[in-house]
């Protein structure tokens, strides 16, 4: 990948943010840094306004769900137009009651996106201004794309199908 | 004077969808004015969400590849086509040259096919109806190219793991080479019809003003984001497919308001003319899809981010696999979804005759938004 | 030339007829006007089928497409199928709408376009009242059907009709002066309000020559007292859905349909007679160049309707004080100028 070295970026939140990085993983195909959850905010605000980085571009934020092992993985996809260069976050936050800084006021995309993370997985964003479902309709219950997901609508894919 | 006694004015909300002749779909505006102008704007979206995410977690892959067309049924093969991408990585495919400049030229057709329907439906939402119709006229021509290839004229289904699904049939040059040559001259109809008109300037000119930050803060991506002056553009700065090779130059205008925007896309569609010109021209022999693909694969563990620049933006597909042959989180990054989020801002002090060519200007499509 | 003898044959019989069985000498001019309500009706109805044939039609080829074609010559009787469609249709009533007020709207909007024919010269003698203070009348009449449209919009009970009743009522008072001053300048010349002097007064050349400014102010005006394109702001349906006429259907909204057209029909023929010499012209019968000028001016209105797009409430209405205003007065004070000093 073209741009900055991983180490390098994830060294510089270090020193601004304090040690906050769990994880530095160059990976195969999309490198990430993996965050505390509650260092959220405090990364992007350092990843947007610091000169060298210059992350302005929030692409999208989701979550994956490992039920497995009990959490939900936030994943923050910051572009910086500067550098052409894009940097995957990661933060894991449990399952139920997961919650983090909302950065809406730091990327106005956010706004949307948090929202639909917490329509679609069920976590908070501690600050945001308007937190409410976007996607599924008014009184919906649950949060769809978490694997134990279950619904009286729901009907599961036949699992017979060619190639199996 | 008694305050009880003077006429008061009050502000009163009007409902704008989700039925509406033009919220371009099911997009619903709770619109709070005061008169004729905008006061406050509360977009609600989520009509149309099927979703695509949990769907895609459910099939196989190539059970959600036909699925990934009705995303964005305007430029449904840049779904199909990142989710092709987004598995050939994984997979370390690499796809046949051929294949590449196929792909790529029906891309190309497809945009101008979603631009056309953009240029019909913003001179639509200032009232002119007859652009509309032209628009249309010349879909219609990237449509039948598209259909002789692909046998279908909207979703088409058309790239493979590893390549695509047909070559091009033999009566495919001549059409092709008809549509080219016609095309310039229908852009420049387009242009007569709209760019010089005094009542379209006055109503475009200024209007929806989004300077480059700001656009960029709010995650805008595309047209929308060149019109406001970002020199960024997939295809020229991250090329993928055969972009490398054909060489793109971005098109880019500064003042980004609604007829920058528009004014973009007409740009666009001409430099979509000369990739697909070049495409013909430079077309390898060779094979259409890479042999000993499984269409059933299991997809070894990882994750991805395939990028591909639809007409809309920024399209994105972030994809985890567990090694099994259904993704374990498909991600979908749409542009129109961010696109949108803006409008909640840009409205207020607007008149309500205005709310129509800005949300028209970003080109957003519901399905793409709500997934 | 067509019409009069034919009005003056039937006058004469009916005179005969009374004389003969003695009725009282009152039915004469009864039967008279009862007549002529017909004629005008008639016309009325057979010409905005006619006309929303030429619309279709017009649009369809600027728009390269065909238009209706399957129902008559060249889809020809597609309107009086969509008539009779329209008259079957339920005709529903908003729950919130004031009632009263809803149902007669239709009938405001309209019935002043009928009386406002009364004075338009079809032909030489063919002008049912022709009025001393013709033109006066003229533009008093047609002013009356905002009533109609502002009473429909407000009645409905919706908010989208409410705004396309109030902008057509901004709209209608603003084009109305500039409408009106562009008509003085041709008024100053002919020296007279009745319509049968104002079109004599052209006997030699066309008021456009000595007035193109007060013609071009006119269309401009005309067109936005019409609300169509690029005025047709009271019922944009990309903003407002289709404005005032939001909530009506079937035949009272056939009656507000009605009314557009016919006005259409009337400001063009308005246009032909203050400007463009009314029934006046050689060889032909009047009746012919008085139609043929006026669906000039139609066809003209359809072209802007198919070609432009719309302008903003705010700037439609500064051109209209800002711009289209002072030059009316220009053209007046120059209109004059030339008058005194010649």
């Amino acid at each position: 990948m073209a741009g900055l070295p991983l180490d390098h970026i994830a060294d510089k939140i270090k020193d601004a943010v304090g040690d906050v990085v769990v994880e530095v993983n160059e990976g195969d195909r999309v490198p990430f840094v993996r965050v505390e959850a509650n260092a959220v905010a405090r990364v992007a605000r350092f990843l947007r306004d610091d000169g060298e980085l210059a992350f302005d571009f929030l692409m999208y934020i989701t979550a994956v769900d490992f039920p497995d092992e009990d959490k939900l993985t936030l994943v923050y996809y910051y572009f910086s137009y500067q550098n052409q260069q894009s940097l995957m976050v990661k933060a894991d936050v449990p399952r139920q009651g997961g919650t983090a800084r909302s950065i809406a006021h730091i990327y106005a995309a956010a706004d949307w996106l948090e929202r639909e993370v917490y329509d679609l997985f069920g976590v908070t964003f501690d600050g945001h201004p308007n937190l409410e479902r976007i996607l599924t309709p008014e009184g919906f219950e649950g949060h769809p794309l978490l694997k134990d997901f279950a619904s009286e609508d729901y009907v599961p894919f036949p699992d017979k199908m060619p190639g199996k | 004077m008694a305050t009880d006694t003077a006429i008061h004015t009050q502000e009163f909300q009007v409902n704008m969808g989700p039925q509406h002749p033009s919220t371009h779909g099911v997009f619903r505006m709770v619109l709070t004015m005061d008169g004729e102008r905008v006061v406050d704007c509360e977009p609600h979206v989520g009509f149309l969400h099927r979703s695509m995410e949990k769907m895609a977690e459910n099939r196989l892959y190539i059970q959600f590849l036909p699925m990934a067309d009705r995303i964005d049924y305007l430029s449904s093969l840049f779904c199909s086509v990142a989710h092709c991408q987004a598995v050939e990585q994984l997979m370390e495919i690499e796809v046949p040259p051929r294949a590449k400049y196929l792909r790529t030229m029906f891309m190309e057709l497809n945009r101008i096919a979603s631009h056309c329907i953009f240029f019909g439906v913003f001179a639509l939402d200032l009232g002119a109806v007859t652009p509309f119709l032209y628009g249309f006229r010349e879909r219609e021509l990237t449509m039948d190219l598209l259909e002789m290839t692909t046998g279908q004229r909207i979703t088409f289904n058309y790239p493979r793991f590893g390549g695509v699904a047909a070559d091009l049939p033999d009566s495919f040059f001549a059409v092709a080479e008809k549509f080219l040559k016609v095309f310039p001259g229908r852009i420049t109809d387009y242009e007569r019809i709209l760019n010089e008109n005094e009542i379209f300037l006055a109503r475009t000119k200024g209007v929806g003003v989004v300077d480059g930050a700001r656009a960029i803060n709010y995650g805008w991506s595309g047209p929308n984001l060149r019109a406001s002056g970002v020199n960024f553009d997939l295809r020229q700065n991250m090329p993928y497919e055969a972009y490398g090779e054909l060489g793109y130059e971005a098109v880019v205008l500064s003042n980004g308001d609604c007829y920058d925007r528009y004014l973009v896309r007409i740009l666009e569609m001409r430099a979509s003319h000369a990739l697909i010109k070049k495409c013909l021209e430079g077309l390898p022999d060779g094979p259409i899809v890479k042999e000993k693909v499984s269409k059933f694969p299991k997809v070894p563990a990882g994750e991805v981010y395939a990028r591909v620049e639809s007409p809309r933006g920024d399209y994105g597909l972030y994809l985890v696999s567990d090694g099994t042959n259904k993704p374990y989180r498909y991600k979908l990054r749409t542009p129109s979804f961010n696109n949108l989020s803006m409008i909640r801002e840009m409205l207020p002090g607007v008149y309500l005759a205005d709310v129509v060519p800005i949300f028209g200007s970003l080109d957003v499509i519901l399905p793409d938004v709500d997934r | 030339m067509i019409i009069h003898p034919v009005l003056s044959w039937l006058n004469e019989w009916w005179q005969g007829v009374v004389a003969t069985y003695g009725l009282p000498s009152c039915f004469v001019p009864a039967a008279q006007m009862v007549v002529h309500a017909i004629l005008i009706g008639g016309f009325i109805a057979v010409l905005v089928l006619f006309l929303i044939w030429l619309t279709r039609k017009v649009s369809a080829h600027i728009q390269q497409r065909f238009g209706p074609m399957r129902v008559g010559w060249h889809g020809s009787v597609q309107t009086v199928a969509d008539a009779l469609k329209l008259m079957q249709k339920e005709d529903t009533t908003p729950r919130s709408c004031d009632r009263p007020v809803f149902n007669i709207a239709p009938f405001l909007a309209f019935a002043p376009t009928i009386v406002a024919f009364v004075v338009i010269p079809f032909g030489d003698g063919a002008i049912i009242r022709d009025l001393n203070i013709g033109v006066l009348f003229l533009f008093a009449i047609t002013t009356i059907n905002v009533i109609g449209v502002i009473s429909g919009g407000w009645a409905s009970g919706s908010k989208y009709s409410l705004l396309g009743g109030f902008r057509s009522a901004a709209q209608l008072v603003s084009y109305e002066v500039p409408l009106v001053l562009s008509a003085l300048g041709v008024i100053m010349l002919a020296g007279s309000m009745k319509m049968g002097a104002i079109v004599d007064a052209q006997s030699r050349i066309w008021f456009v020559a000595y007035q193109p400014l007060a013609f071009v102010i006119y269309i401009i005006a005309a067109t936005a007292e019409v609300n169509r394109t690029p005025f047709d702001i009271p019922e944009a349906e990309q903003e407002i859905v289709a404005g005032f006429n939001v909530e009506y259907s079937g035949m009272k909204f056939a009656m507000f349909f009605l009314a557009e057209f016919a006005n259409m029909f009337l400001i063009a023929a308005i246009a032909a007679t203050l400007f463009l010499g009314g029934w006046r012209g050689p060889w032909l019968p009047g009746e012919f160049w008085f139609l043929a000028k006026s669906f000039a001016i139609v066809l003209l209105l359809m072209f802007f309707r198919w070609t432009y797009p719309r302008l903003r409430v705010d700037q439609l209405m500064s051109f209209a004080w800002k711009f289209l205003l002072p030059l009316a007065f220009l053209n007046l004070i120059i209109t004059g100028l030339i008058l005194v000093l010649i």
